[in-house]
């Protein structure tokens, strides 16, 4: 009887085409959507990538700077050089081909006499560079620049106060030290553009509310014919509610399931190692959207479309408490009000997933996970209480 | 004028849904127009980047350090527990952790520079890259100091009077690096609101319109089809216009020196461009609807995913070439090239590519009025 029934809601599930579309392709394409837009966030503004810079110079002799850039472009890779003349630099700028323009002034017949009589060949005050935007590739372009300069000033005050350690304070330029050890916090560059796709998961499971309240509309008698003409039969009505319920849960799971394996390995979206446990959190979310649904459905008298409002307002809602709509809002709610985040399930469920991809034990993640099954418990023990041994006088 | 004025009846069915739009779009673009208006400025100074220290030194080096950091970068308290760095770290609010051990000083004295510092951060990130650079900039220039015989506390002074000198870097154009306006970010987000109004509102008019037995009903009325389609067309017309003179009303209101100045007039010709474009995608789309569930998928999925494609929200320059090709194809691309082009534009003789982006705007708004027209004419002759 259970299989019996739980085939022919899988049947009719299914062929609800709006609610697959909700359930199944909205999430597929708000996920291609925030992938194209800002997948390549991280890689692109996060990531360092050799810096693409243009060097103009007019002098034919040996240039030191020129000397520097190339030794920070093949030992350090930090730059990638290019030399062009002044008008293809500028294209190469405007074409957000390079970073920026470093040029060497020529100098005046003045200034290399000067030069000469002070014994220096080039001063490093020539260069400037030109940018077209502010931000880390500019900065550090600007910070080489800089240390070429300081470097020079350094020797200049060493020259001055100490002459004859000036050949020391060369080595240490040439020895080049390295001072910084380097230990990362984690393998992989993450940042808080990964949290849209953990509240697009949480918002895929809680489009079980539509399926939960179906199930609610099609159980009482007063909502929905169909209910009213399945109260008559003699079967136990709770014979007939679960097998439904175990059916909508079943489709809604396997919806959740395939937006996120198209999203981990079709759109390429890192969601961690540990995919079981991305399944079991997804099974959990899906099972306080069909409860969440359910109760709705079975809370009260109103109307179909008000309870329908009722459920996407507060399914939308969750979804933007969870950083759906604006990315940071977990971290906002965390430091303003935290008590939202233990009991949004939206929140719950992509704080979750965020535990499970960046933390290294299982503390937090369990945290979540025992909170959500305290809210599958609290919604599936109220839908049914308000369902229970109801009987109708008239409808 | 019955149909018109049944045009505007069945269309104040959606007010609420129009006025839940508005009031949406209002929000969220005030809240943007302010937070971003502190971004942009006129002259160019290095990214600050936001550093945890931790500094066990009890000598002077590790607090030169500190202190230099502090004036150029952004200082913030370590987190306790390693989970909270994860998260801080996570989202960015932390960029880099420096360790400074307690013998710093003495060692970095003694020649035992290698690796003496630990710096903790995001792999591969660039933020991290540039701080590195910084700290190894200081010290290589305290090193050279010591190295050439002076006292640390003199080569501390110094090495702090060399780090105090920059470099002029300029901006290639003078546009480059200006502040955006307000109405740069209130025009920005146009085409989504746009596309959402004109799918869900008019698009339940004509959906009504085009019902198959009130059709049928007004086709064998007294006023004449060409008659009904003249009031529909107003209707669409005054619709059009009323949306968009009410979202520049609101553009006066958010930024009124903006929406009155050059770049202002040409933002408006681009809104009611896209205006007109986004009615006739609206037509375009009440072609395959047959209730107002199904509109309503029509418009998330037209006006979403012309808004993300087109760089509507988040942004174009981090968008993949290929993606960025396929996004020629579509309206609201051009829209928002058009908007960035007009924030450089000085006089109308420069606005050559957003005069190009109005007109490939309109070609599109062309074709899809032309398809939905196909479409309508197709279905007619199935009945």
């Amino acid at each position: 009887m259970f299989f019996k029934l739980y085939r022919y809601s899988i049947l009719q599930t299914m062929r609800q085409k709006l609610t697959i579309f909700w359930s199944l392709l909205f999430p597929i394409i708000m996920g291609t959507l925030f992938r194209v837009s800002f997948g390549d966030f991280m890689n692109e503004t996060v990531v360092f990538h050799q810096i693409p810079v243009a060097y103009v110079t007019e002098e034919e002799q040996f240039d030191a700077f020129q000397a520097v850039l190339e030794s920070l472009e093949e030992e350090e890779g930090l730059v990638e050089l290019i030399l062009v003349d002044r008008e293809e630099a500028e294209a190469l700028l405007k074409d957000e081909k390079v970073e920026g323009i470093y040029q060497r002034a020529v100098s005046s017949a003045a200034q290399n006499l000067e030069r000469e009589t002070i014994g220096i060949e080039q001063s490093a005050e020539d260069i400037t560079l030109t940018v077209t935007k502010k931000g880390i590739n500019q900065s550090i372009l600007s910070s080489v620049l800089e240390q070429y300069q300081r470097t020079f000033q350094t020797m200049e005050h060493i020259a001055r106060e100490q002459p004859a350690g000036i050949e020391a304070a060369a080595s240490v330029i040439r020895e080049q030290c390295q001072y910084l050890k380097a230990g990362t916090i984690s393998d992989t560059p993450k940042g808080d553009v990964t949290d849209y796709f953990y509240a697009l998961i949480a918002m895929n499971c809680l489009m079980g509310v539509i399926m939960g309240l179906q199930s609610a509309l099609e159980f009482k008698a007063n909502l929905s014919p169909l209910a009213a003409r399945r109260v008559m039969a003699s079967t136990h009505r709770f014979g007939i509610l679960l097998p439904d319920l175990a059916a909508k849960l079943t489709i809604q799971f396997l919806c959740t399931v395939f937006s996120v394996c198209y999203l981990m390995f079709a759109m390429q979206v890192s969601l961690g190692e540990k995919f079981p446990l991305v399944l079991l959190t997804t099974l959990l979310g899906s099972l306080v959207g069909i409860f969440w649904g359910f109760f709705v459905g079975a809370a009260g008298t109103y109307k179909e479309t008000v309870k329908e409002g009722i459920c996407i307002a507060g399914m939308l809602f969750s979804s933007f408490l969870a950083g759906m709509m604006v990315g940071g809002m977990y971290r906002f709610l965390e430091t303003h009000m935290p008590v939202v985040n233990r009991i949004n399930p939206a929140s719950l469920i992509s704080h979750a997933l965020y535990s499970l991809d960046i933390y290294q034990g299982y503390e937090k993640y369990a945290q979540c996970m025992v909170s959500l099954l305290l809210i599958a418990v609290l919604l599936g023990v109220c839908g049914f209480a308000l369902v229970r041994r109801e009987r109708y006088a008239s409808i | 004028m019955q149909v018109f004025k049944v045009f505007f009846k069945v269309m104040g069915k959606k007010k609420t849904t129009m006025c839940i739009y508005i009031l949406i779009y209002l929000v969220i673009s005030v809240t943007i127009s302010y937070s971003m208006k502190e971004h942009g400025q006129e002259e160019f100074s290095k990214v600050s980047v936001k550093i945890a220290v931790e500094n066990l030194d009890q000598g002077e080096l590790g607090a030169g350090l500190v202190s230099y950091l502090g004036q150029h970068h952004q200082l913030q308290e370590l987190p306790e527990t390693r989970l909270a760095l994860q998260d801080a770290m996570y989202y960015q609010e932390i960029d880099y952790v420096l360790a400074i051990p307690k013998d710093f000083t003495e060692k970095f004295q003694t020649g035992q520079q290698e690796g003496i510092l630990e710096g903790t951060m995001v792999p591969g990130s660039r933020a991290a890259s540039f701080m590195e650079q910084e700290i190894q900039q200081y010290l290589n220039i305290v090193s050279m100091y010591q190295a050439a015989g002076m006292e640390q506390e003199r080569a501390l002074e110094l090495a702090a009077e060399d780090m105090e000198k920059e470099v002029n870097v300029d901006f290639l154009e003078k546009s480059d690096g200006q502040e955006l306006a307000g109405g740069y970010y209130f025009f920005q987000y146009i085409p989504y609101v746009f596309l959402v109004l004109m799918i869900l509102v008019f698009g339940s008019v004509m959906k009504t319109f085009q019902d198959k037995d009130l059709s049928a009903r007004n086709k064998c009325s007294a006023r004449s089809f060409w008659e009904q389609n003249v009031q529909i067309i107003l209707g669409s017309v005054l619709f059009t216009f009323g949306v968009y003179l009410l979202f520049m009303g609101m553009a006066c209101l958010i930024d009124f020196s903006y929406l009155f100045s050059l770049k202002g007039l040409l933002s408006a010709i681009n809104a009611l461009v896209f205006s007109i474009c986004a009615i006739s995608v609206a037509w375009f789309c009440v072609q395959f609807v047959h209730s107002s569930a199904e509109l309503n998928v029509m418009s998330n999925i037209f006006s979403l995913s012309f808004s993300f494609l087109g760089g509507v929200f988040g942004s174009l320059e981090l968008m993949g070439d290929s993606v960025r090709q396929i996004a020629k194809f579509i309206p609201s691309y051009w829209y928002v090239i058009a908007n960035q082009e007009i924030q450089k534009v000085e006089n109308l003789a420069q606005a050559g590519r957003v005069y190009q982006s109005y007109g490939l705007v309109l070609v599109f708004a062309l074709a899809f009025f032309s398809a939905g027209l196909l479409v309508n004419r197709m279905k007619l002759r199935t009945i």
